[in-house]
C-alpha cells in the first residue's frame, strides 16, 4: 500500500511539474510574441527608408483628406478654407522635404533620426489633424453665430409689431433673452477654443493632449449653445407666424 | 370718269385714309397697355404691393412678410447646419492614427 501511494505521489508530482512546464512555455510564447516583433528591427538603410516612407505617405494622405474636407465645406468662407489649406501645404512640404532627405541617406543612424523627426517635428496625427479639424468646426460655429446674431434686430422688430397689434409677447421676449444669452455663451466658448490654437503645436506634445481635451469641450459647448439658440429661434418663428401671419 | 365722280373721290379717299390711321393708332395703344400690365416686376410687383400694405398696417419701417421669410431662411439654415456641425464634431474627435514613436 505504501509502495502504491509512493508510486502515485511521485507520478502526481511529475505530472504537475510537466503541466507547469507546458503552461510556462505557453506563457513564454505569448510574452515573447511582441518582443519578437519589436526585435525585428531594420539592419539596413533601405529598410528604414521604406518604413519612413510608408509613415510619411500615410500622413500626406491624411492631410490631403483634411484639405479636401475643408475645401468641400460649404459653411466656410474662402479665407477660412485658405487658412486650412495653408497649414496643410506647410506640413506637406515639410514632410516631402523630410522624405527626400530620408531617401538620400546612406547612414542608418541618420535615416533613423529622419524617421524620428516624422513624429517629433510634425505630430500630424496627435496635434495637426485634431487641431485643424477642430478649426473647421470652430470657423463654422463662428459663422453660424454671426448669422444668428444678425437676425436679432429682425426678431426685435417682429416682436414690436406683435406687441403693437395687441398680442401678448411675454413668451417671445423670454425666448429672445435666452436666444441672446445662448449666442453670448457660444461666442465665449468659441473664443476660448480659438485662444488654445497657438499652443497646439508639435513642440508642446504631449501636453497638447490635455489642451485638445479642453479645445474639444469648448467646441462641443459652443455647438450645444448654438443648437439651443436655434431652438429658441424656431419657437419664436412659430409664434410670430401665428401672431403676424405668413403672408 | 365724270366730274361728279372725281369730286366724290376727293372727299372719301382722305376720309378712309384718316380712319385707317386712327384705327392703327388705337390698336397700337391697346397693345402697349397690354404689355405694360403683363410685365413682371413693374405694375404688379407683389413685394412692393405687400410692403406698402404692411407698412401702413403696422407703422414700422420693416416689411413683416419679408422679415418672417428672413427668419424662416435662417431657421432652415440652422436645421441644415446641425447635421454639418455633427459631422465636423465627429471629424475633430476621430482617431486619426498613432504618433507614438516607433523605431523601425
Amino acid at each position: 500500500m505504501k509502495a502504491l501511494k509512493g508510486f502515485f505521489s511521485q507520478h502526481l508530482i511529475a505530472l504537475s511539474l510537466a503541466g507547469l512546464g507546458v503552461l510556462g512555455l505557453a506563457g513564454a510564447a505569448v510574452a515573447t510574441a511582441p518582443i519578437a516583433a519589436a526585435a525585428s528591427k531594420c539592419t539596413t538603410v533601405s529598410c528604414v527608408q521604406q518604413f519612413g516612407d510608408q509613415q510619411i505617405d500615410a500622413r500626406l494622405a491624411a492631410l490631403d483628406k483634411l484639405n479636401g474636407d475643408a475645401q468641400g465645406h460649404k459653411g466656410l468662407t474662402d479665407q477660412q478654407r485658405q487658412a486650412i489649406e495653408n497649414d496643410v501645404t506647410t506640413n506637406e512640404n515639410g514632410l516631402k522635404a523630410l522624405k527626400t532627405q530620408l531617401d538620400g541617406e546612406t547612414d542608418i543612424k541618420a535615416a533613423l533620426t529622419d524617421v524620428k523627426n516624422i513624429y517629433v517635428q510634425f505630430r500630424i496625427y496627435a496635434v495637426v489633424l485634431p487641431r485643424d479639424y477642430g478649426e473647421i468646426e470652430l470657423f463654422f460655429e463662428q459663422n453660424i453665430i454671426t448669422r444668428m446674431t444678425g437676425a436679432n434686430q429682425t426678431i426685435t422688430d417682429l416682436i414690436q409689431k406683435a406687441q403693437q397689434k395687441g398680442d401678448d409677447v411675454t413668451q417671445l421676449q423670454a425666448l429672445q433673452t435666452d436666444y441672446n444669452a445662448k449666442l453670448a455663451d457660444a461666442t465665449t466658448n468659441t473664443n476660448n477654443a480659438q485662444a488654445l490654437i497657438p499652443s497646439l503645436t508639435p513642440a508642446n506634445y504631449p501636453g497638447t493632449d490635455t489642451t485638445l481635451k479642453t479645445y474639444r469641450t469648448d467646441l462641443k459647448n459652443a455647438r450645444q449653445d448654438i443648437a439651443a439658440a436655434a431652438q429658441d429661434l424656431h419657437q419664436m418663428l412659430v409664434i410670430l407666424k401665428q401672431d403676424l401671419g405668413n403672408s | 370718269m365724270t366730274t361728279s365722280t372725281r369730286k366724290r373721290n376727293r372727299f372719301w379717299v382722305p376720309l378712309v385714309v384718316l380712319m385707317l390711321a386712327a384705327a392703327l393708332a388705337l390698336g397700337g395703344c391697346a397693345k402697349a397697355a397690354q404689355n405694360g400690365a403683363g410685365s413682371p416686376g413693374t405694375t404688379q410687383n407683389p413685394g412692393t404691393s405687400q410692403a406698402t400694405n404692411t407698412t401702413s398696417q403696422n407703422g414700422n419701417s420693416g416689411n413683416t412678410s419679408q422679415e418672417i421669410q428672413q427668419l424662416q431662411q435662417i431657421d432652415q439654415q440652422n436645421q441644415n447646419d446641425q447635421n454639418t456641425l455633427n459631422t465636423d464634431d465627429q471629424n475633430s474627435n476621430q482617431n486619426n492614427g498613432s504618433d507614438q514613436e516607433v523605431t523601425p
